[in-house]
């Protein structure tokens, strides 16, 4: 992209609502980026509710939502627009505020089904058509590529976990994990501060440890993301957490689960392969997850590796 | 460097604007201000069951914008960490209490065998301190024998069972049997709820109510102990 240097210059604001983005904007200020934030302004359905007079709410915002921007929104300038837990009939909001910014690139992750843009084709074309990139990771924590020099830059900071896994001497015991990649969300921090003396040769128990601090609300840092079953969420991020721990230890993941039944059926029907991994339990070499979510993701991205070849009748087989 | 110190709820107008202020304690994720509004309270003069009270109707605001079928205006996220700052002021109001003897009720609560989620049914057994319930909290993953010993150990009025995934609501209907068989059925009301309950599950197993939520559990909490007095 021409024109565009994103690196230490670059610019973020945030857009966000409620302490599921207070959260979110503490812990990319306090884990590198702090620097870098030009700015944030929460936007509450009761600001475009309660005004009154000729604006009848927010049914109609989609006609002109020019005059929907509070008039306090702050006269500043960004690159990245990170918008965090604002309402999903609040979005088409975002395009005039991208402008308006002048960003070049906009995150918009969905940690919960109300903050789901309503009109999310309309957005992203309006704002593909100004020449902004945006992205909806899904939850955040999903994020590990981009093609984008902005969000590529976050991602060196921010997004699906990465940790680096240090044992004691001679033992399968943890000692210390760095944390290359934190959750945006500060999870990973404060589970790998957590994981020293842990004994990775009892893979459940690693397991049940990951899944149960990831949204532990004692820790200062947890999942904030929806947890009902029907939109699992929260428990994919879980998935992820526990996938990158097991990769940091040098574990077999959920992707390398996946590659090891493909190795031995061939080439297997997609809900076939899915009904092998998800529910897996861990130990013994292998490592399932607990969504369907994130063995979706997982089989996405190992397609987009050229590792798995998905046909249209929908099976896969190693390439 | 950038950071959210707090929330600034005075620019931020609810539908009952005399909320504002509690609801911005109750969403403040670092939980400093819960502490602080605690304390300036307490050295004001106000007493424990005040304090809980003034929280009890910040969380009803969240719980109403929360079930507002028109434009729900708080998430799952402001549920959980405003029921985070909840068990703050109650860890730090706690051990001021007054031993009650009028208490509204006593309530023993769980998460179903096989279920080992504990943010809702915490949420709801917290929800149920501050509004004047006793409340005797069986944890995750509690077995069918375990609530039948609780109830027989300790005659509560209310038996709150709660369960996430629906791979576990088998284990709702085998306390239900449990109680029967147990001949403590007729002594006790039983309310379910969680994610995979729906109110048609409730009837089918015999509960005598379905909490949709935390604030709607409450609701039907003291309608039962209406019906006691």
């Amino acid at each position: 992209m021409q024109g565009v240097h994103a690196g230490k210059g670059m610019r973020i604001f945030f857009l966000y609502s409620g302490p599921f983005g207070e959260q979110i904007i503490n812990t990319i200020s306090l884990g590198g980026l702090g620097d870098q934030v030009s700015g944030a302004y929460e936007l509450r359905p009761e600001q475009i509710l309660d005004q009154g007079g000729d604006n009848p709410g927010p049914d109609t915002l989609f006609e002109n939502p020019e005059q929907y921007i509070p008039a306090d929104f702050p006269e500043t300038k960004a690159d990245l627009l990170i918008v965090l837990g604002v309402h999903g009939r609040l979005s088409d909001l975002i395009p005039c505020i991208a402008r308006r910014l002048m960003v070049r690139s906009v995150l918009y992750p969905i940690d919960d089904r109300d903050t789901i843009p309503e009109a999310r084709k309309t957005i992203s074309d309006e704002l593909t058509e100004m020449g902004i990139h945006v992205e909806f990771p899904e939850p955040f924590c999903s994020l590990s590529r981009s093609r984008d020099p902005f969000i590529a830059e976050f991602l060196k900071f921010f997004g699906r976990p990465l940790l680096l896994v240090s044992f004691e001497p001679g033992s399968a015991r943890i000692n210390h994990v760095e944390v290359l990649r934190d959750t945006p969300c500060g999870s990973a921090s404060c589970i790998a501060a957590k994981l020293a003396g842990a004994d990775t040769g009892d893979q459940d128990s690693l397991t049940r440890f990951c899944y149960d601090e990831q949204h532990n609300d004692e820790a200062d840092n947890y999942c904030l993301a929806e947890m009902d079953p029907r939109y699992p969420l929260m428990q994919a991020a879980g998935d992820l957490l526990k996938d990158a721990l097991f990769g940091g230890c040098g574990i077999p993941s959920t992707k390398d689960t996946i590659l090891s039944v493909l190795q031995q059926s061939g080439e297997t029907n997609v809900e076939d392969l899915a009904v092998q991994v998800v529910g897996l339990p861990s130990g013994k070499g292998i490592s399932g997850c607990v969504t369907r979510r994130a063995f979706d993701l997982y089989l996405r991205e190992l397609e987009e590796d050229h590792r798995v070849i998905i046909t249209a009748r929908s099976t896969v087989m190693l390439k | 460097m950038y950071v959210v110190k707090g929330r600034h709820m005075a620019d931020n107008p609810l539908r009952d604007p005399s909320l504002s202020y509690l609801v911005g304690v109750l969403l403040d994720f670092k939980g400093t201000k819960i502490r602080e509004f605690c304390q300036s309270k307490l050295d004001s003069g106000a007493d424990p069951f005040t304090i809980f009270g003034e929280l009890q109707a910040g969380l009803e605001e969240i719980g109403d914008g929360y079930e507002d079928p028109g434009f729900r205006r708080y998430f799952n996220s402001d549920l959980i960490v405003s029921g985070r700052n909840m068990k703050r002021a109650i860890e730090m109001l706690k051990p001021l209490l007054p031993p009650r003897k009028d208490g509204k009720g006593l309530v023993v609560i769980g998460t179903v065998a096989g279920d080992v989620h504990d943010i809702g049914k915490t949420i709801f057994a917290v929800t149920l301190e501050s509004a004047g319930f006793f409340v005797i909290d069986t944890g995750v993953d509690v077995p069918c024998t375990r609530f039948i010993g609780a109830v027989r150990e300790n005659s509560p009025d209310i038996l709150a069972m709660s369960s996430l995934l629906t791979t576990t609501l088998p284990a709702m209907n085998e306390v239900m049997q449990g109680l029967n068989n147990a001949g403590l059925r007729d002594k006790v009301h039983v309310i379910v709820g969680g994610h995979a309950v729906t109110e048609g599950f409730a009837r089918s197993i015999g509960a005598d109510a379905y909490g949709r939520d935390c604030i709607d559990g409450l609701r039907k909490c003291r309608e039962f102990m209406q019906e006691k007095a």
